[in-house]
């Protein structure tokens, strides 16, 4: 059945395909395994895979099946999981040298959600080290093998887009989830601050991480999450509020910072992406938010993250700083020097965004607000500085980050979703954020645009 | 004190030992974050400071408890 099937299958189609018995949990499984063999060599997404054990499951699941029709939403999924979250029995080595052979004796409760939905564990996918970073090194992107799939969660997205797995996991400090989801053309939303819990998954910052999911669709995102928020998830996302539609509603498009030293096919896509809200009847408005503010978010949240790294895992800089990589040994060093003033300063800061942030909402009586995700698309691995004009470089590191930070700071909601492709076919991401707890409304914007246009299901040409 | 002797002598006291040419690499990584600090003139933040009190404060009342992050209110949503 499935050789008639897209090469890259959502969660919602493969779920609904399950669910009618077309086809089987193992079938599906033995699909993406094939996959894997053929792409995993040249991806590389997976720090740890497990085809024996998810075999096992997806033959759980098919006599499951066979006995009884109500299994969970996720009955047969393959996901993959970023090597931070942690899975009792199976490897979590952080991405790290120094925490190489780690293995933890129980699961993250997200794991544990996932599973209780019926999902199956296929791997855990690459994650830059400790997830202090945007690169996520050695992972290719499957759009462009010679440039890297953004980062932190860089393997989960990779996976999705190169058809590795259906749905995934990843954590976002910064726009770990956001950035690889823009670069690869995959969707990621950064849900509210406290929604998912992140008990089991490794902490760099415990005022600034989220866990979230990732799929090749919003609607698969949407399936993902409301296993993430368990029973009490009432209605369902994926089957009833994501259906309302935009009329009337009214997104605000950032404008000012946020659309400054911006590529011009970013730029272009995003715009063509307002004007199809618009055709779906949602109100458009023009804001602007605190550009000095919002231009040192990215400051402000290393300043706020750095000496909670430090806190936290500053052990492992006097034990063993051989055994760490650059970025995060620079990381500890900083964290542990950085003034006590500079840590409260930042903290004063990110309430001002906050409010900021708040005061737009309310201000123009918004559901959303809309930017483009990263003001590029995904550089090259080596590349070590972007160029938007005369004397005006970047590295993609500092490019990658600045749109998302500010979200990270507020806690608030915000999805990545591809809306087109630039000049070398490289994957644009629009970036939709809400108001604290509207994860639902932050999904079902996405999902209007997604139904409009065909963007989510452009397919890397590796495939 | 210049910022690359501050950085050496502030990782001593947290027991790291930073070579000379180490605390220069991370004086010049740090440098950069807190003049962007410096730039917000923080005293200007201080009426939403204020504000954010009163959430807290109206938050705690409703539901005997700071929420989920202070200024972030259910409420809100």
């Amino acid at each position: 059945v499935l050789t008639t099937r897209p090469p890259r299958l959502d969660i919602a189609a493969a779920a609904e395909l399950i669910a009618r018995r077309e086809v089987s949990p193992v079938e599906l499984l033995r699909n993406v395994l094939a996959q894997i063999e053929r792409l995993e060599p040249r991806v590389r997404a997976f720090a740890h895979l497990l085809p024996d054990q998810a075999l096992a499951a997806a033959g759980t699941a098919e006599r499951q099946l066979l006995k009884d029709t109500s299994g969970g939403p996720l009955l047969g999924i393959p996901v993959a999981l970023k090597d931070l979250i942690d899975t009792a029995g199976v490897p979590t080595t952080w991405g790290s040298a120094a925490h190489a052979g780690r293995v933890p004796t129980q699961d993250a409760e997200v794991w544990r959600r996932l599973r209780n939905a019926g999902a199956i564990l296929l791997g855990k996918s690459m994650t830059h080290e400790m997830g202090c970073g945007t690169l996520c090194p050695p992972t290719s992107n499957p759009w462009a093998l010679d440039r890297g799939p953004g980062g932190s969660s860089g393997g989960s997205a990779a996976a999705l887009a190169a058809g590795l797995c259906l749905g995934a996991l990843g954590t976002d400090t910064g726009g770990s989830i956001r950035i690889p989801a823009a670069c690869t053309g995959t969707v990621g939303l950064k849900p509210t601050f406290g929604l998912v819990p992140r008990e089991g998954v490794m902490s760099a910052s415990w005022s600034l991480d989220h866990v979230g999911p990732m799929a090749t669709s919003v609607q698969g995102v949407a399936f993902l999450l409301d296993a993430l928020l368990g029973a009490g998830a009432e209605p369902s996302l994926a089957r009833t509020a994501l259906e309302d539609g935009v009329r009337g509603l009214r997104l605000g498009v950032a404008g000012g910072w946020f659309r400054e030293r911006v590529q011009p096919d970013v730029a272009a896509a995003v715009d063509q992406a307002i004007r199809v809200l618009t055709a779906e009847g949602a109100h458009l408005v023009d804001v602007d938010l605190d550009s000095p503010l919002m231009a040192a978010s990215a400051s402000i949240g290393s300043l706020i993250a750095l000496p909670e790294l430090a806190l936290l895992h500053g052990q492992d800089l006097r034990r063993h700083p051989d055994l760490l990589g650059e970025q995060v040994r620079l990381n500890l060093e900083l964290g542990l020097v950085e003034p006590a003033t500079a840590y409260v300063g930042a903290l004063r800061a990110r309430l001002a965004i906050q409010h900021t942030l708040r005061d737009c909402f309310e201000r123009h009586q918004l559901a959303g607000l809309l930017t483009p995700t990263l003001p590029v698309t995904a550089a090259r691995k080596e590349q070590t500085a972007i160029d938007f004009g005369p004397d005006d470089a970047e590295s993609p590191e500092a490019a990658y980050v600045r749109f998302c930070v500010a979200f990270n700071l507020a806690g608030l909601p915000a999805l990545s979703l591809p809306c087109g492709l630039d000049r070398r076919n490289l994957p644009i991401g629009l970036q939709i954020v809400g108001r604290p707890f509207a994860d639902g409304m932050v999904l079902r914007i996405g999902h209007v645009y997604e139904r409009a246009t065909a963007w989510h299901d452009a397919v890397p040409p590796v495939v | 004190m210049e910022l690359e002797a501050y950085v050496a002598h502030a990782a001593a006291l947290a027991g790291v030992d930073l070579a000379p040419e180490r605390a220069r690499v991370v004086a010049a990584a740090l440098e950069p974050l807190l003049a962007a600090l410096d730039g917000l003139r923080l005293t200007d933040a201080e009426p939403r400071a204020r504000n954010v009190a009163e959430d807290r404060e109206s938050h705690a009342g409703k539901h005997g408890h700071d929420g989920p992050r202070a200024g972030f209110d259910r409420t809100w949503c």
